[in-house]
């Protein structure tokens, strides 16, 4: 089956624009103007130095870092289960959170080599990024 | 007031209940202030600082306030620090702090808890409501918190070698100390295979490797060196504290290890101990790889080798190289929310000598609370405290 989102994320000034740009189609994350740190979930200063930063393009690929196969639990329709939680190790450098949106969760593993998809929510300017093996 | 440093816990009292439906959480409060104040030999009057925190259904800010109202707390320090599972070992430490400061002298705190009877919102729709920034980018996915520290699990097994039947051992030394205890809420003993067989939630964590959802409570007082000798209670010395907040510093998180590396060498130096020199162990047993991830990172043994060092009984009392939670732990005693303060108290019991029979550490004089609030794979607060007994 495929991930489908449940619940909208709160919109705010400094992620208005990574779930923008995910609804184009692009998975953004943000590079500090002083440091050069890459870091996600976005933030307006950076969590290495609080430089100025900016919004950079990444490739949206990467590699799962860490993973687990949700088989019981209350926070998901259980018609929808096993879901795929995992940390992915972007090319660009940061890990971050996500699903991996396979139907079968012996596909996935550690190390396994992942590209984003974005799912539509109800909102036009809002999309979630997902992340699926790389044929 | 006080001009002597030393500080000591002069009461604890683990509230009895596991299910409290015709309770208020408020009440809890009250019953275990009263439990604790009791058993120092204490009054309510006699209390001048007061430290707690919130549990989900009461999170809002001004809870230290709204809880000395309710006790009618005459107060002249407070501290809400809210570090979820470890906010109470921190409390000792900002208690012990304050006292120091000649701030106060009788430091309560209360925490109360009760998850197993609150009207829970998470039915299953994925529609939880979003309560912090992050939530935006994690719990939208439909992660709860069994799945997060399972990636920490699936981590460590991929980097160390780590097993689901060494991960299943933590459990077994819980339940084997459960046994003995008549408040646990589950007080039979499980064996490695009883782990694994029992439903995976999140792999690989197995529904054992996971603590248990309880109604509770607990409170301990803190005092000063006068007030100390003023008391006929056995108290036990706060020997040196530790915390530190890890988190996902930007996306170069390592979720193989806690906090409890830098908050474990802190507390250590502050007593001027080693981990050599600790004979019981409380530590929060969320999930069975919070305590094994905890126990390296605390330098009781190697990185990486903590799934060797919890087989063959190294965690059971009273002959283990390290006994861990002799009440049976979160895993298997008592859980309601939040742990930290319940791993305190049964520190305090074991270097009274107050523990259950079978699980008593002979001559226990030593022990290490290590507290572990918010989650491993994200972010979270370690506390480690030290604390001595009277015989030290």
């Amino acid at each position: 089956m495929s991930w489908e989102p449940k619940q909208l994320p709160d919109v705010t000034p400094e992620s208005r624009e990574y779930w923008a740009a995910a609804a184009d189609g692009t998975l953004k994350i943000k590079e500090c103007e002083a440091c050069g740190s890459r870091f996600h979930y976005p933030r307006t200063l950076c969590p290495d130095c609080l430089g100025d930063t900016r919004w950079i393009e990444t490739d949206g690929t990467g590699e799962i870092y860490a993973y687990s196969s949700s088989m019981r639990t209350q926070s998901w329709p259980e018609e929808e289960l096993p879901h795929v939680i995992a940390y992915v190790e972007l090319d660009e450098g940061p890990k971050m959170i996500s699903v991996i949106d396979v139907n079968d969760p012996e596909l996935v593993d550690i190390g396994t080599r992942v590209e984003v998809e974005f799912r539509a929510t109800q909102q036009d300017d809002v999309a979630i990024p997902v992340f699926v093996p790389v044929e | 007031m006080s001009t002597d440093r030393s500080v000591y816990i002069a009461g604890a009292y683990e509230h009895p209940t596991r299910e409290a439906q015709n309770k208020t959480q408020e009440q809890l409060h009250a019953e275990v202030a009263r439990g604790a104040l009791d058993d120092a030999g204490l009054a309510s009057s006699d209390v001048n600082g007061y430290l707690t925190s919130g549990v989900p259904e009461y999170t809002y800010a001004l809870v230290p306030i709204v809880m000395a109202d309710y006790l009618g707390l005459e107060v002249n320090f407070a501290d809400g620090t809210n570090f979820g599972g470890s906010s109470y070992p921190a409390h000792v430490k900002h208690a012990a702090n304050a006292i120091r400061d000649g701030m106060c002298d009788v430091c309560l705190i209360t925490f109360g808890g009760r998850p197993r009877s609150r009207d829970d919102d998470e039915s299953g729709t994925g529609t939880r409501p979003l309560r912090i920034l992050q939530d935006s980018f994690e719990r939208i996915y439909g992660m709860n918190i069994v799945s997060m520290y399972a990636m920490a699990a699936k981590r460590h097994m991929y980097e160390y070698g780590t097993t689901a039947e060494q991960l299943a051992e933590v459990r077994v030394a819980a339940s084997h100390h459960a046994q003995f205890n008549e408040h646990a809420v589950y007080p039979d003993p499980v064996s490695v295979e009883d782990v694994i067989d029992s439903p995976v939630i999140a792999d690989p964590l197995h529904l054992y490797d996971c603590c248990s959802v309880t109604d509770g409570g607990g409170a301990v007082v803190v005092v000063s060196e006068e007030i100390r000798e003023q008391l006929d209670r056995e108290c036990v010395e706060v020997l040196g504290e530790g915390e530190y907040i890890k988190h996902q510093n930007g996306g170069t998180i390592d979720i193989t290890s806690t906090g409890a590396r830098h908050s474990g060498p802190a507390a250590f130096e502050d007593a001027g101990l080693t981990p050599d020199d600790v004979d019981y162990a409380s530590i929060y047993d969320s999930f069975t790889i919070t305590v094994l991830e905890t126990i390296e990172d605390l330098g009781f043994c190697e990185k990486g080798a903590g799934g060797e060092f919890v087989e063959d009984g190294a965690l059971q009392a009273p002959d283990g190289e390290l006994p861990v939670n002799t009440d049976g732990g979160g895993l298997a005693s008592n859980h309601p929310d939040r742990g930290g303060m319940l791993r305190t108290i049964e520190a305090v019991r074991q270097l009274r000598g107050e523990a259950t029979e079978e699980v008593q550490v002979p001559g226990a004089e030593v022990a290490l609370v290590h507290g572990t609030g918010g989650d491993i794979s994200t972010r979270h607060a370690s506390v480690t405290l030290l604390l001595g007994g009277e015989g030290r």
